[in-house]
């Protein structure tokens, strides 16, 4: 009886998460709309707008989706994303947030033949990075001894904050042409090998697991920050100056996720 | 009322322009007794503190400039910043040096501490606490002594040099203990201990060979002897290095018994 109630809701759940999951997907979507949204009530409104031929759906439509409007001397850049994001359920926007942060961690970490999209980069954002900084430094400090635990956590933080804004800066006072914020945000997400070799090394106590893990994913991060920053119009002879401290940067993590 | 004010402003002024006067005087003899290239050119951007584009022209730099200037100041000689730099000293090189050496550091020590906790099967803590204690050892006598050491000679009014130099020195002089602290993975006490001694000889007698002539340029034979306080704040840099991070697993005879154990 009581195993059927807790059986019942959670699949329930997982299945009004897949269906936002697959309406919502970031890369296109409205096709996906079309073909798997005939069952649920949700992508209609948004198909709506488009069908009738008046005027205001025309105005609001994606033949121009983003305007830039000057205010006194300040330029202004609004976007339309296709729908009213005011009285949309919660999970929606979640959801559109939790794309967003996947999206951006796949151009990252496997960028597509041809650049990719660069366009996604330029929209940064701290969640993903500030997301995977915890869930890092959780990690590591659950994998301490106990009476270090607050120690490593305090200590994977700052370090990363700290680690981040000096390669950034660095990248910058080489000459490198790269928006700050964008950098930090790059920097978060090629973190998340590393994180992937912390979960492993937390589940498989091996050291021979753990350490070509480790380096595995060392090198993983250092070859998708290394994508980002060869985009920054760094001379060539300094490519490797640019690079040496991110190195230094993306191996104390996986030092301490080996040594542990 | 207003009248009195502006009085007392003219006088400081006065007083302001004869002090430069004095200072700019005794400047000049250094400048052609000692025909070390000092200073750095002026950059073309306005000082400010806080403007990036200020200090990129410390960081001017090639790969290969920056190896081989690590790698001249490992041969200890004087005239490292007018030889090996063409007179311009940069950041990059000194900087990184100091953060290399903090993790080789911390990623030797605590290899050791984990192999001798695995030989032994104990359970020991990690040592988390060992990064923390390398990033401010190593800051503060690379990045926070030079500063001071600069601060003291503008103090008395000795040597034309500029922070940028001293920071430079000393980061570049801290190059040789890196390899000195992969060296030290071989778990011989003595051996350890002849090490430690000889990179801090080297490096030492580098930072005495560039750091003299500056202070030897002074009037005042008294500020000669700040030299002596940098070789023994450099003695007493070696001793904690070899203390606070190469004093356990050791086979064979260790000379001085570590004060840790």
């Amino acid at each position: 009886m009581s195993y059927d109630r807790v059986g019942t809701p959670s699949q329930q759940l997982i299945q009004a998460d897949d269906d936002d999951l697959d309406t919502l997907s970031f890369s296109q979507p409205n096709p996906t709309a079309h073909a798997s949204g005939s069952s649920s009530s949700q992508p209609q409104p948004q198909a709506g707008p488009s069908n009738p031929s008046g005027v205001s759906g025309r105005i609001g439509q994606s033949s121009q989706p983003r305007r830039e409007t000057g205010w006194g001397g300040v330029k202004m850049e609004t976007r339309y994303t296709g729908e009213s994001t005011l009285d949309e359920p919660v999970t929606k926007t979640i959801m559109r947030d939790l794309n967003s942060i996947y999206a951006k961690l796949l151009q990252v970490l496997y960028p597509p033949k041809g650049g990719g999209n660069n366009q996604l980069l330029r929209d940064w954002d701290l969640w993903g990075p500030l997301v995977i900084c915890l869930t890092l430094a959780i990690i590591l400090s659950l994998d301490a001894p106990q009476e270090q635990s607050m120690q490593v956590f305090s200590l994977v933080i700052s370090l990363v904050t700290i680690g981040s804004v000096v390669v950034t800066i660095n990248s910058k006072l080489l000459g490198g042409k790269v928006s700050f914020f964008q950098s930090l945000c790059v920097l978060g997400y090629a973190l998340a090998p590393i994180l992937l070799a912390s979960v492993v090394s937390l589940l498989v106590h091996t050291l021979f697991v753990r350490i070509p893990v480790s380096l595995a994913c060392w090198a993983w991060s250092v070859w998708a920050s290394m994508n980002f920053f060869t985009g920054t119009r760094l001379q060539e002879s300094r490519t490797f100056l640019a690079v040496y401290p991110m190195c230094l940067f993306f191996f104390v993590f996986a030092w301490m996720i080996m040594i542990q | 009322m207003s009248q009195g004010g502006y009085a007392v402003v003219d006088v400081d002024d006065e007083i302001n322009d004869q002090g430069n006067g004095l200072e700019f005087k005794t400047f000049l003899p250094t400048d052609s007794n000692a025909p070390r290239a000092t200073s750095p050119s002026p950059p073309d951007v306005p000082y400010s503190p806080f403007n990036l584009a200020y200090y990129q022209t410390y960081f001017d730099v090639d790969t290969n400039t920056v190896l081989k200037r690590v790698g001249m100041a490992m041969i200890p000689r004087s005239g490292f910043i007018a030889e090996n730099c063409d007179g311009q000293i940069d950041l990059y090189g000194p900087f990184w040096t100091l953060t290399t050496l903090i993790l080789v550091l911390y990623i030797t020590s605590t290899l050791l501490s984990s192999i001798t906790q695995y030989l032994q099967s104990s359970h020991a803590s990690s040592n988390l606490p060992l990064l923390s204690t390398a990033v401010s050892v190593i800051y503060f006598y690379g990045l926070g002594l030079p500063a001071l050491l600069w601060g003291a000679t503008k103090w008395l009014g000795v040597g034309e040099w500029g922070v940028v130099e001293a920071l430079g020195l000393y980061g570049y002089s801290m190059g040789v203990y890196i390899p000195v602290s992969l060296l030290c993975l071989i778990p011989v006490g003595i051996l350890r201990w002849v090490l430690v001694f000889g990179g801090a000889a080297s490096s030492g007698y580098f930072l005495v060979q560039n750091i003299y002539p500056v202070l030897a340029s002074a009037d005042n034979k008294m500020t000669r002897l700040l030299i002596i306080a940098v070789i023994a704040l450099h003695g007493g840099m070696a001793l904690a290095i070899k203390v606070l991070f190469f004093s356990n697993s050791t086979i064979g005879p260790d000379p001085i018994p570590d004060p840790m154990s």
